[in-house]
């Protein structure tokens, strides 16, 4: 009996081994903390970092021109925005008192799989911590989710695992926002009722109900819209704002009354749901 | 006597770079510069796949395996795509053995040779290349496109990747020049 299982594992040995690292691979494939919980695992980790950081270096220099008209852009909708400030009152920028911002470059990005993540030069040293929106200037960019010492790896929007809560900036009507897994321009936003009125080329912002992105930041404007039979929702075709494929500066915002409004969104849920 | 112990410290450099230097460059080669290669804005050359076509024919089948799963599991670290490539190469680096069995010539392979173009001609590495990137490819794809789109996809992809990335691998045959 002992012989012949000896004989079997002597003959079978290198398909034994074949399943056996298989099954770590697939166990690593199928589950998702494991990506987060070791940093080593994703490209968040101290190598890899700073190899594409340092190759980030050399190829910066070729896309400086468009990143520069890009900041310039939005230099001028601060200034814009500061001078409506000052006129207005100023309780209307207190509110952001409650985000901390951290300035970080990319340093790695894919727009083609249907997972999609963004390296970003800026770790637990610069307070970055899972679950901060990522924004860039055009617009918002995906939420951080692995944090290594010095780096992080952020979904991006451009992930078939991301949702937005997104709403109509005109009239505040909101929906939830995913990608289309195809072109890296377009998503769609559900759950708008067809009594709202739209029309193409209306602004989409973020909605500021998640507790991750704060309200108001720019996603994309209205390309199509489709009503599909039978549906009181619309299917709303959205073009995205950020220009994935070349993007550089980002900003991490970090909410700080997060804690607090998570406690609250769970005691709602255990009041309402129990 | 000084001679032979030169020649034996010259293969000695010869085989780091082989198995540890030229590795790694292939590596970086992958993730730093064709990893933003995309035909069709989908298609990627799996070129690293080179690594596990060039290993000699006598390398033991166990190493073969763990080669195929660090170098999978190394480049998933890379793309962020945790255990899609570690899945696909080591099963490259598990059937290699029976590809090359299929292909091997009528008095099979002799011991220190490397299965290169150069040494058994164009078509022999074209069918073997394209074997090997066959099974990762439907290996991969399956894996990625899993559960989203039907088997249709899985076979374009597979085809359209597949001759993509065998076409780099051949490419990759006319500079070796030296036998």
């Amino acid at each position: 009996m002992l012989q012949g299982l000896t004989r079997f594992i002597r003959t079978y040995y290198t398909f034994l081994l074949f399943l056996f690292l298989e099954i770590i691979g697939l166990t690593l494939f199928l589950n998702q903390h494991a990506y987060q919980r070791f940093a080593f695992l994703n490209s968040s980790n101290q190598l890899t970092a700073s190899l594409y950081d340092g190759f980030r270096g050399i190829t910066l220099y070729l896309d400086l021109n468009h990143s520069n008209q890009i900041l310039v852009q939005e230099n001028l909708r601060l200034h814009k925005q500061l001078n409506d400030v000052k006129i207005r009152t100023p309780y209307q920028s207190y509110q952001h008192g409650d985000f901390k911002f951290v300035s970080a470059r990319v340093i790695n990005n894919s727009i083609h799989k249907r997972r999609n993540m963004i390296t970003i030069h800026a770790g637990r040293n610069d307070g970055v911590r899972p679950d901060m929106a990522v924004i860039s200037p055009a617009g918002v960019v995906g939420v951080t989710y692995a944090v290594s010492a010095n780096y992080c790896t952020a979904v991006s929007l451009l992930n078939e695992q991301f949702k937005l809560s997104a709403k109509i900036k005109k009239n505040g009507y909101f929906g939830s926002l995913t990608w289309n897994t195809g072109h890296y321009q377009d998503a769609t936003l559900t759950e708008i009722p067809t009594h709202v009125n739209i029309e193409l080329g209306d602004t989409i912002v973020s909605s500021g109900y998640s507790s991750i992105f704060p309200e108001g930041y720019m996603v994309g404007r209205i390309e199509e819209i489709i009503l599909p039979p039978g549906s009181n929702f619309y299917d709303i075709k959205v073009r995205l704002a950020v220009d994935f494929k070349s993007l550089d500066y980002v900003y991490l915002v970090d909410n700080r009354n997060k804690i607090e409004l998570n406690g609250l969104q769970e005691m709602e849920k255990e009041v309402f749901h129990d | 006597m000084a001679c032979r112990k030169w020649k034996r410290r010259s293969s000695m450099i010869k085989s780091i770079i082989r198995y540890f230097i030229a590795p790694v460059l292939l590596i970086l080669l992958q993730v730093l510069v064709l990893n933003h290669v995309h035909l069709f804005n989908r298609f990627t050359p799996q070129f690293y796949l080179l690594i596990i076509i060039l290993l000699p024919f006598e390398t033991p089948r166990w190493t073969m395996l763990f080669y195929g799963f660090f170098l999978g599991l190394t480049i998933d670290v890379f793309t962020d795509s945790l255990g899609l490539h570690t899945i696909s190469t080591l099963f490259a680096a598990y059937i290699r053995h029976f590809i090359l069995q299929v292909l091997a010539p009528r008095d099979g392979y002799e011991p220190g040779m490397l299965p290169r173009a150069k040494t058994f001609g164009f078509p022999w590495f074209i069918k073997f290349a394209f074997a090997l990137t066959l099974l990762h490819h439907l290996v991969l794809y399956i894996f990625e496109v899993f559960k989203f789109s039907g088997i249709g996809t899985i076979i374009i992809y597979t085809i359209v990747g597949t001759l993509f990335t065998t076409l780099t691998l051949v490419i990759s045959q006319l500079f070796i020049f030296r036998k």
